[in-house]
């Protein structure tokens, strides 16, 4: 099956192949028995036709010899026959059944011939070429001067006195009495033939005028006395039946035609209305069906797929499913509407993750600029301190700590499933793990880290790391002088849904209250205090001092993007 | 529908058009000559010779895969009837006629130049006025001027200082007419003629006052060229008479017909013609004993010579393809052609050359008596 196809055509063919071919074909089988049924019946009918005209032409002959008997018999022996008299053979000549009657003597020279005609004395030629037996004997046709047509004449050899009586036969009466036949065929033609096939009488007196010969058709040529041979030949332009039996004695064909359409038009005349009523019923059938078919199936699919076409336009399926049509198709209707709706709201969360992450790598670089201006800031601040080679150094390793805290919240952005805040549980852990390897020859310190899964956003998580390192960094340096022993707590809690609070706190030596001073640690003259300080400004937090067995910083802030507005008024 | 089964319908289609086409149209050829009346025995032997060898013709394949199809139309010996003839047959779709059978039908035929063109090939007409013209009329008997003057000069071999009667039958002057001059002509010195006429021969109802006058000039030998009907009425008219002059006729009365109506009249009448017997060659005996079992009558020469101009045609028709055009050149270009009586060539203009044979009708056939040939020129 072509796949350009519309289902218009593949139905229309499909109908086609299943319904009208073989209904095509029967109705055509139908007719064919029909018409062989009818050249049946016209065959048997032509057939006794045939015979029975084959009986007249018996009669005919019969009566042609009886009457030639009765004129040899009168006359032979009992008077000469040269005194036969013209009333006699006159007499016989008025019977329908002979047009001239002729007494010839023993060389075939005419006698007496009644019509009288001078124009022939010897007919040696025509009569003495002529085999002459006991009974009454047929010249061939041959064309008579005398009565100027073509005849064929019935000779009498009389058996004493040697003369013979010939007869020119009256073929038009024999003809008549064919086409008269009651029992004809309607609009047959019947006519007589040599056994050559040389017509001998024929209503058309063409035939018989120009010596038609019809030995060509196989029926005549074939025919016999015992069986009659038939057979459907074109004659003159017309398919003809033909059927043709032999009359044993003249040796002559009888035939029978007719026209094929005139033979067949009884039988037609029933079988046509019927094939046209029976077509018609049939292409009612077909029509019905294939407009059935065309409402049930083709217009909801056509309409369907057009539909279809629309969801591949991006609009989604709207409406009833095709109506009035098979249950398979409105599953399928239900199945695409549902697949559309399914589709569009996922293009609608995707083009919303899309706008999100849009917003969100805007942030992101809006971050990574605020963080690289953290960066510039810690450097142009360390930078003011750099005073010696040593000094150099440490304020390098003092930025690169301060930038991998950055950069540790950034790790652990891409490192978890959100990109917008930082668990801070596992980020002050591994920033304790960094810092207790980059003091790692201080060993007599431990640490201790008090957090659970807290998330902060980038947004506070970047200031806090830094405060954490700078916080962590200043105990391992300050809180435990001289390998003193100690502990070093973080603790990150969550107090309020939107509040948050870094603690980290020492048992060293601790910080001189002066220095620190009451209200913040910007007096603290060093850089990581002023980091702090600065930063805590950033997250508009708080930083708060407590000097117990050591230092304790606590740093609480609160998310103001997540807080509710009355809570950050 | 896909492309198989479009491919079946379309086969199925051309199988039923085949099936239909089986009957491809055939190729029709007319017939013309005299069917009917007392001069029908030339036109019913020419068109039976044409029908005998259309069926072998057609038997055999046809003409390219067509068959021949005869269309016989009646001139009635008539002249007037040639037109009318034409006509149908250019109506008919005719490629060729094979006729017409005698003279003067011939020449109306020859002189029809801007009606339909389509080519005549005459099996009999002998009349010397058809020789030589670049027509579109072609014959394959040779003119009849060589076996009247033959017959003349056998006749003054037969009865020195011979004198001749002469009848000439109007119905076809343009046959009867020269045919006398080369009679005469052949007569030479050696005879006289002692009367002429010229009459309807075939209306005669009441011969005694032609008889009277053919009595009156006393001859020796009465000509008559007529038909074989009309010849063998005059025979019987004379035989009746008691009147024992040498009787001679031309070629057109040389049929069976002449014995058929003549009888034993007819006894020692002489004729000459351009064929020899039939029997004498080995195809002639071939196709007189089909032409006899097909018919059921002996072939006359009209029988024997349209059957040979049937296949003259046929020949040209292979060379055109079984179509018109070109038809004419084809003819024309035949050339030497193998006739049921030995070869026989077809000059440029259409014409053949064929010998001259006398016959003598004795004990109820014609038998040869004098023979000339063209290369005794």
């Amino acid at each position: 099956m072509k796949r350009d196809q519309s289902l218009t055509t593949i139905v229309r063919g499909s109908l086609v192949w299943s319904f009208l071919v073989p209904a095509g074909t029967l109705l055509l089988l139908v007719l064919a028995l029909g018409l062989w049924r009818a050249r049946e019946a016209t065959y048997r009918q032509q057939i006794r036709n045939a015979n029975w005209i084959q009986t007249y032409l018996i009669t005919f002959l019969d009566r042609a010899e009886h009457m030639l008997d009765f004129v040899i018999v009168d006359a032979d022996g009992e008077i000469d026959y040269r005194s036969i008299p013209v009333l006699s053979i006159g007499t016989l000549a008025e019977d329908p059944v002979f047009r001239r009657v002729m007494v010839l003597d023993g060389d075939a020279n005419l006698v007496s011939s009644y019509p009288a005609a001078s124009a022939m004395i010897d007919v040696s030629g025509i009569i003495g070429k002529t085999p002459v037996g006991e009974g009454m004997t047929l010249t061939a046709p041959y064309f008579s001067i005398a009565t100027e047509r073509m005849v064929v004449a019935a000779i009498r050899r009389g058996t004493i006195a040697g003369y013979t009586v010939a007869a020119e036969l009256n073929l038009n009466t024999l003809q008549r009495s064919i086409t008269s036949d009651p029992g004809q065929i309607e609009k047959a033609t019947a006519f007589l033939t040599d056994r050559w096939g040389n017509v001998i009488a024929h209503p058309d007196t063409r035939y018989v005028r120009e010596q038609v010969n019809l030995g060509a058709l196989e029926p005549i040529r074939n025919a016999t006395h015992t069986q009659a041979t038939i057979g459907l030949y074109r004659v003159d332009g017309s398919f003809q039946f033909v059927t043709a039996v032999r009359e044993l004695r003249s040796g002559w064909t009888v035939v029978v035609t007719q026209n094929a359409i005139s033979a067949l038009t009884p039988m037609l005349s029933v079988a046509i209305p019927a094939f046209a009523f029976l077509a018609a019923i049939s292409a009612f059938a077909l029509g019905f069906f294939r407009r059935r078919l065309h409402a049930i199936v083709v217009r909801p699919l056509t309409r369907f797929a057009g539909e279809i076409e629309t969801l591949r336009q991006g609009n989604l399926l709207t409406g009833d499913p095709p109506g009035g049509t098979f249950l398979e198709l409105e599953t399928l209707f239900r199945s695409f509407q549902e697949m559309g709706e399914t589709i569009l709201r996922r293009e609608r969360e995707l083009t919303s993750a899309a706008e999100e992450n849009e917003t969100l790598l805007r942030e992101i670089h809006h971050r990574v600029k605020n963080n690289l201006n953290v960066v510039a800031s810690l450097l142009s601040l360390q930078s003011a301190a750099i005073d010696s080679v040593e000094s150099a150094r440490t304020a390098f390793h003092e930025s690169r700590s301060r930038i991998f805290s950055i950069a540790r919240v950034h790790e652990s952005l891409y490192g978890g499933e959100n990109l917008s805040a930082v668990d801070m549980g596992s980020y002050i852990r591994q920033m304790m793990a960094d810092l207790s390897d980059t003091y790692g020859e201080r060993r007599d310190i431990d640490v201790r880290v008090d957090v659970g899964h807290i998330e902060v956003d980038i947004q506070y998580a970047v200031p806090c790391g830094i405060i954490l390192n700078e916080l962590v960094t200043n105990a391992y340096k300050h809180a435990f002088p001289e390998g003193r022993h100690g502990e070093i707590a973080v603790m990150f809690s969550q107090p309020g849904d939107h509040s948050y609070r870094l603690e980290v706190c020492d048992n060293g030596v601790g910080i001189d209250r002066d220095s620190v001073g009451i209200t913040g640690l910007h007096r603290y003259n060093s850089l990581g205090m002023k980091l702090i300080d600065v930063l805590v400004d950033q997250i508009s937090g708080t930083l708060t001092y407590r000097k117990d067995d050591g230092s304790c910083f606590a740093v609480e802030w609160c998310d103001l993007k997540e807080a509710p507005v009355a809570a950050s008024v | 529908m896909n492309q198989r089964r479009r491919g079946t319908v379309l086969g199925l289609i051309l199988m039923i058009a085949l099936l239909a086409g089986c009957s491809r149209p055939p190729i029709l050829i007319g017939f013309a000559g005299p069917l009917s009346g007392s001069d029908s025995d030339l036109g019913v032997q020419g068109r039976n010779g044409v029908t005998l060898a259309i069926e072998e013709i057609n038997a055999d394949g046809g003409i390219a895969g067509r068959p021949l199809k005869l269309v016989a139309g009646d001139d009635f010996n008539d002249p007037d009837m040639v037109a009318v003839l034409n006509d149908e047959f250019v109506r008919d779709g005719v490629v060729a006629v094979i006729g017409h059978m005698t003279s003067d039908p011939s020449v109306a035929a020859a002189a029809l130049r801007e009606r339909g063109r389509i080519p005549y090939i005459s099996p009999t007409a002998s009349s010397p006025s058809l020789s030589r013209r670049d027509d579109f009329f072609f014959r394959i008997q040779g003119p009849s001027d060589r076996p009247a003057r033959v017959l003349g000069e056998y006749l003054v071999t037969q009865v020195p200082g011979v004198r001749v009667a002469i009848l000439l039958d109007t119905r076809n002057s343009a046959y009867s007419d020269p045919y006398a001059r080369s009679f005469v002509a052949g007569l030479g010195n050696g005879g006289i003629v002692v009367f002429q006429q010229s009459l309807d021969i075939a209306a005669i109802n009441d011969w005694a006052p032609i008889v009277g006058d053919l009595v009156a000039s006393d001859p020796d030998a009465v000509m008559i060229v007529a038909s074989a009907v009309d010849t063998a009425r005059f025979a019987q008219v004379v035989r009746n008479a008691g009147l024992d002059w040498v009787l001679a006729a031309s070629g057109w009365a040389a049929t069976a017909t002449v014995s058929t109506y003549g009888g034993r009249a007819i006894e020692g009448l002489l004729v000459a013609r351009s064929v020899f017997a039939l029997t004498e060659t080995e195809q002639g005996r071939a196709f007189r004993d089909r032409f006899l079992g097909r018919f059921g009558r002996e072939p006359s020469f009209a029988g024997a010579r349209a059957y040979d101009a049937t296949f003259v045609l046929a020949a040209a028709l292979t060379k055109t393809g079984g179509r018109s055009e070109g038809l004419r050149d084809a003819i024309r270009d035949t050339g030497r052609f193998q006739s049921l009586l030995g070869p026989m060539e077809l000059d440029r203009y259409g014409d053949v050359e064929t010998s001259a044979v006398v016959f003598r009708y004795e004990g109820g056939t014609f038998v040869p008596v004098y023979r000339w040939s063209p290369e005794e020129e």
